[in-house]
């Protein structure tokens, strides 16, 4: 979907348009921790609302797909049970989320809609209702981070579409392209605090858009060649042993990364009553993939490990899913323990390729 | 340290940073009332990361297994009782069995899933109200006083050496900050007979016999070419064999040598625990009470947030027929609450104010970062009870406990060993890396649930684990059960082949501490340290 | 299911329930309204406040009831072998694809079954022997670990009367047992088939699908997309949300459980799907 429409807002017409919408619904906005780090988090007032960082540790996606979530709650009257769906979809905007999480709900929507296996049927209702509830007021980066590396893997900085309005800051007034219909509804329900954008202005932007590419920190992900030598399979066992040996099996990765969204479900309560929930889980545990009775196909951490790249990385995937899934973010740098993430991970794989020894084995194999 | 705070006041209390509450090392996190947490990036040690554990921690919000009220045992049954009369319950249980049998008939198991804070009002309890001197804790199984370091400086590390850790595996974030390390040059060492996973990413590894371990550490330190930052981390496995003692001397040869050494606690609080009376004082120590329990010596317990049967299942349960009365607070429902004659609810972390003390000696505060479901804390409930038994206790506040609070210096005495015995070509040694699994903190959480549940289901009644090549030499299959014979006594159990036993080493899981010692002639008990060991045994192997 | 509620059970009470052998045993559900599903399909069974569980419906589409064969082997399994007659049993499904059956209407089948894998098999054969003109031979080749563990010994005979080949063998045999001793591929040099005409359908543990698979292909020469098998995997939605029962790219619970052997083939090159 092409831009809409151009608008741009004053910056103080931007907190009363953001304070307007607070008194309506939820407002998630970053804000200062105690610790200094920002967070996304629920806001009612405003002046909490910090722009002092580039990307929050956590992925606004808790709002999408909470970590902890109750999709069923069962009582037993008499001899029925009494059992209901319980679909929680407050209206929502996230404000203030960087393209590459823009990215991230654009990937697992397609996922949890069904459309990956064309099943629109089995879409996910909880998703989906939250989904449609949500307006995404999107900010692009100027300053990324020097663990952003998004630009190899299409995941900003800015972006053209997934957003219903993108905010690009021109020092003095934000500009505003409305990427969807719920963003020109948002423009115009609220046409006095905007502004037509002068061509200027869009000039402008591009040219930030440019300058940026070049501010880009030291972890290039060589995503092509990776993809290449993933969906070919070939890549040598070493080299995933390797990796295995440094993961300490944290599952962080997964649960920062915007792209990741498996759960597992659990019951609360006794037979009578209670509650079905889901519970954030990460492809690189053990119980993961176990069967009842011992057997596991992914026992290794390298095999665990060679299973994330592949969703990851894989043109099987980008065939299903319409990207690969890495967006760049650069979350999982900061949260790996074992320092074996994705820039790494796609860097050692290269690495491997570039040494003889590992390419005739390959041939082996 | 009253909650100056608002304490409803959610959107400013989750915007305080928490402490995880399993291991030592002490990671800081952010926790929400969804159930949701994440690592706070600008703290020293968690910069973001944190392990399997760190993560399951949010579950602790909504499990199944929280103490939600008091409970008072009637008939047989616990059933729900309100918090005053509860209190007043066991306020006149204690005070009936300290004036009949004097205090020395009570013991007191503080904890380190409790504050600093909450440790010192329980040890005043039980000095001043109880006026007992039985005062210990289960989790301080294994632990050492050490000197002070800090965690961030592993990061410009040269050497590092692993002296019989499992770290990945139990300290996870000091794992990474050695990875860390190691991805910036540094060399690292490991000494263990066994094979952890640093042991994959060592330098050098150095896989000696368990009778030769500290000797051989002795002389690779004497040997090595000490750099300008070199360090040296240990944890509970030595005290947990016995050497102590032996210990302390290559230890302090390290010092010497320009080495920082830095004992890994196993748990949350063990140190700030320590700090806060919560050690032997002259009293029974941990094992001892429980023991004495059982010959019906000591009447009546009181346990803060400490689950014994979690590791003795057989010797509390003989020990709590005997007992007359026991007294549990805790926030969860573990197996001791289910047992206990009254049961009070207490407060995870991330629901207290007070402070905890991590490996590093870091002193690091507790916020609440959720509004409050009970209505009184662990603190108030402490409280109460001495009023009850008409003591007054000082409200811990934290320039108090800071004041007060002091290092253990334990007077470490040799343990005889073992030796080496040719009619004995292996040696039997207790692996402790499974240590959360069937812990009431992990039984609470989803997750690690599941993971630490692994072992427990493939190996319902334990397992040996043997090395490979061993295994293959000696004609073992897989999951096989073996008869492993000692000078001690012999024992029956699954072979588990892999390479995490080093070659002539057999390890046995923690958490079948009880199963075995029993069949090889009872607990040994380290005087010094009061605390159980098990030495590494000569041992024989064969298929039954 | 409820239009859009795919995590809503829906709840059924147990008509009857049938030891099998040791730990397995085969609970009988009434059909809900508008009920209808196909040869290897399965349901997420769910017991309240233990869980969930996907199983095969091991009854023919044709067949009044719903019947699932269950083995105790875990957490809820146990759970749900200790209900009673007339309890609640919540399910969700029928999910998954299924075996082609239309597609092989005049061939020559092959059954090859191991242990509990014989269940979601029993679903087709029966509703091939309700439709016995339109296939020409049926074969049923089926393992167990001992004698004691062969599933439904009561329906040989049945199966027998309504020409059905069968060859049993067990890894382990008793004095009693005069049969094949080996792994089910030890049964395959014990039939002569036209290869051309035949199509096997294969389902047992992980193991046993890899060599009867590949001994099939090889030794047997029957099509590699003639080699039909149900895979397993841990499961936890059945509905292509929560990641646990991928391979490579597939996800068994939708993609699956039924897949021919090219596709395996060419999963085993990422990821391990036996
Ligand atoms: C498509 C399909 C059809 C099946 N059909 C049958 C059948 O007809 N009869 C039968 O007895 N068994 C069948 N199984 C296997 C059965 O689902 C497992 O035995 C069962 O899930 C074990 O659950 P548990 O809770 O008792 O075990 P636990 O060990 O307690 O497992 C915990 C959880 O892990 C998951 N899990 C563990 N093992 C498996 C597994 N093998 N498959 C899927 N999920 C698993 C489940 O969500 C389970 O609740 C089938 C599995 C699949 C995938
Ligand atoms: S793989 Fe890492 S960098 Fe890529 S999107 Fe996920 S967390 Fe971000
Ligand atoms: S390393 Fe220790 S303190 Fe840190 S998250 Fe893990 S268990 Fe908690
Ligand atoms: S079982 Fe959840 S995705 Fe297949």
């Amino acid at each position: 979907m092409a831009i809409l429409a151009y608008r741009k807002i004053r910056k103080e017409n931007l907190m009363e348009l953001l304070q307007k919408i607070a008194s309506e619904e939820e407002l998630i906005a970053p804000v200062e921790m105690f610790g200094g780090e920002a967070l996304f988090q629920p806001v009612k007032d405003v002046r909490d609302i910090t722009f002092n960082y580039v990307n929050t540790l956590f992925p606004p996606k808790q709002f999408l797909l909470p970590r902890f979530e109750k999709i069923l709650t069962y009582k037993k009257e008499g001899e029925e049970f009494k059992v209901e769906e319980i679909i929680e979809a407050p209206r929502r905007t996230i404000f203030g989320i960087r393209p590459c999480d823009v990215e991230g709900i654009r990937y697992t929507e397609h996922f949890y809609s069904g459309k990956m296996f064309n099943r629109e049927d089995l879409a996910d209702p909880h998703f989906m209702a939250r989904r449609n509830n949500l307006t995404i007021i999107s900010v692009a980066c100027l300053n990324p981070a020097p663990t952003c590396f998004c630009v190899c893997c299409d995941g900003g900085p800015f972006l053209e579409k997934g957003f219903d309005l993108q905010l690009t800051d021109l020092e003095e007034v934000w500009l505003c392209e409305v990427g969807s219909q719920k963003g020109m509804a948002l423009v115009e329900r609220f046409s006095p605090l905007f502004e037509e954008a002068e061509e200027k202005e869009i000039q402008r932007r591009k040219k930030l858009e440019e300058e940026v590419l070049e501010r880009f920190g030291p972890y290039p992900a060589f995503s092509g060649a990776t993809l290449r030598n993933i969906t070919r399979g070939d890549i040598p066992r070493q080299v995933w042993e390797s990796l295995g040996e440094r993961c300490i099996v944290c599952g962080g990765w997964q649960f920062l990364c915007p792209l990741c969204f498996c759960y597992t479900v659990v019951d609360i309560g006794n037979e009578e009553e209670g509650y079905r929930a889901r519970v954030w889980d990460s492809c690189h545990y053990e119980g993961y993939s176990r069967l009842a009775g011992g057997p596991n196909p992914r026992k290794g951490r390298d095999r665990r490990r060679e299973r994330c790249i592949f969703h990851k990385f894989s043109w099987q995937y980008v065939e299903r899913m319409g990207r690969h899934g890495c967006v760049g973010c650069g979350r999982c740098v900061i949260t790996c323990m074992g320092y074996v993430h994705m820039p790494q991970t796609v860097w050692e794989i290269r690495s491997a390729f570039r040494e003889e020894k590992y390419k005739k084995e390959a041939k082996v194999r | 340290m009253r909650a100056q705070d608002d304490i409803t006041n959610v959107e400013k209390l989750k915007k305080q940073p928490t402490i995880c509450s399993f291991c030592g090392c002490g990671c800081g996190l952010y926790f929400f009332p969804e159930g949701f947490l994440v690592p706070a990036q600008n703290h020293p040690i968690s910069r973001g990361k944190l392990c399997l554990r760190g993560w399951s921690y949010a579950d602790l919000r909504f499990t199944p297994k929280r103490l939600k009220a008091p409970l008072v045992r009637r008939n047989g049954k616990l059933e729900e009782t309100s918090w005053d009369e509860t209190i007043h319950i066991a306020g006149e249980a204690l005070k009936s069995l300290r004036d009949k049998y004097g205090g020395e008939a009570i013991g007191v198991l503080g904890s380190a899933r409790a504050s600093v804070e909450e440790n010192f009002t329980l040890h005043q309890l039980a000095r001043k109200a109880l006026r007992t001197k039985n005062i210990d804790s289960f989790y301080r199984l294994g632990f050492l006083p050490s000197e002070k370091f800090s965690f961030p400086d592993l990061e410009g590390a040269e050497q590092i050496i692993l002296l019989a850790c499992d770290v990945a595996e139990r300290h996870a974030q000091a794992a990474s900050f050695v990875i860390g390390a190691l991805s910036r040059g540094a060399f690292l060492y490991v000494i263990d007979p066994r094979l952890p996973q640093m042991g994959k990413l060592a330098s050098i590894h150095i896989q000696p016999s368990p009778f030769e371990l500290l000797k051989e550490a002795e002389d690779f330190i004497e040997n090595l070419d000490v750099r300008e930052s070199t360090y040296l981390l240990y944890s509970s496995e030595i005290t947990l064999y016995g050497w102590a003692y032996e210990a302390q001397r290559v230890i302090e040869k390290a010092v010497t040598k320009g080495i920082k050494p830095l004992f890994l606690c196993d748990y949350a609080n063990q140190k700030g625990m320590v700090e806060a009376g919560i050690h032997p004082q002259g009293g029974l120590s941990f094992y001892e009470m429980l023991d004495e329990a059982r010959k019906g010596n000591i009447k009546a317990l009181v346990i803060l947030c400490d689950n014994p049967p979690e590791r003795f299942p057989e010797l509390f349960r003989e020990a709590r027929e005997k007992l007359e009365f026991l007294l549990v607070i805790d926030p969860l429902r573990s197996e001791a609450v289910e047992m206990a004659d009254v049961a009070i609810p207490g407060t995870f972390f991330f629901e207290k104010e007070g402070s905890v003390i991590n490996a590093e000696g870091r002193r690091q505060g507790l916020h609440p970062t959720v509004p409050p479901t009970l209505e009184r804390n662990e603190i108030d409930t402490l409280l109460a009870l001495g009023a009850e038994l008409g003591a007054h206790i000082p409200y811990p506040s934290g320039e108090l406990v800071e004041m007060e609070r002091k290092e253990w210096k334990p007077e470490i005495a040799p343990t005889p060993q073992n030796v080496p015995n040719p009619d004995y070509p292996f040696t039997l040694l207790l692996d402790p890396s499974y240590i959360w699994s069937g812990t009431a903190m992990a039984q609470a959480t989803f997750i690690f649930k599941r993971e630490s549940n692994i072992i427990l289901s493939d190996f319902p009644d334990g397992f040996v684990n043997i090395n490979s090549e061993d295994a293959k030499e000696l004609k073992i299959r897989d999951r096989a059960i073996v008869k492993i014979e000692t000078p001690l006594g012999s024992l029956s159990l699954p072979a588990y082949t892999t390479l995490r036993a080093g070659r002539g080493v057999l390890l046995f899981p923690l958490y079948l501490w009880e199963k075995v010692s029993k069949a090889l002639g009872g607990v040994e008990i380290d005087r010094s340290l009061g605390m159980p060991i098990f030495k590494p045994l000569p041992a024989r192997i064969e298929e039954e | 299911m409820k239009q859009g509620l795919i995590f809503l059970p829906t709840l059924l009470k147990v008509k009857e329930i049938k030891p099998e052998i040791p730990a397995v045993a085969t609970f009988r559900l009434p059909k809900p309204d508008g009920f209808i599903h196909k040869a290897g399909q399965f349901l997420e069974v769910s017991l309240f406040g233990k869980g969930e569980v996907p199983i095969s419906i091991s009854s023919p589409p044709s067949y009044e009831d719903i019947l699932l064969t269950i083995r105790s082997t875990g957490y809820v399994t146990s759970a749900i072998h200790s209900l009673k007659e007339g309890d609640a049993l919540g399910i969700r499904g029928p999910l998954g694809n299924s075996f082609p059956y239309e597609e092989y209407k005049g061939w020559d089948i092959l059954f090859v079954g191991g242990g509990i894998g014989l269940a979601p098999l029993r679903s087709l054969l029966w509703e091939m022997l309700y439709h016995r003109e339109d296939f020409g031979r049926i074969i049923l080749l089926y393992g167990a670990r001992t004698p004691a563990d062969l599933l439904y010994p009561w329906q040989y005979e049945e199966y027998e009367k309504r020409g059905v080949e069968i060859l049993l063998t067990v890894d382990r045999g008793d004095e009693k047992w005069r049969g094949n001793v080996g792994v089910v591929t030890t049964l395959f040099e014990k039939i002569k088939i036209e290869p051309e005409r035949t199509v096997a359908y294969v389902c047992g543990p992980g193991i046993m699908i890899r060599f009867a698979m590949r001994d099939l292909v090889e030794k047997m020469g029957i099509a590699p997309s003639n080699c039909i098998a149900t895979l397993e995997r841990h499961m936890k939605c059945g509905v292509g949300k929560c990641g646990h029962c991928v391979i490579a790219e597939k996800y068994v619970c939708i993609d699956g459980p039924v897949f021919r052997y090219p596709e395996i083939k060419m999963l085993e090159r990422y990821d391990d799907p036996w």
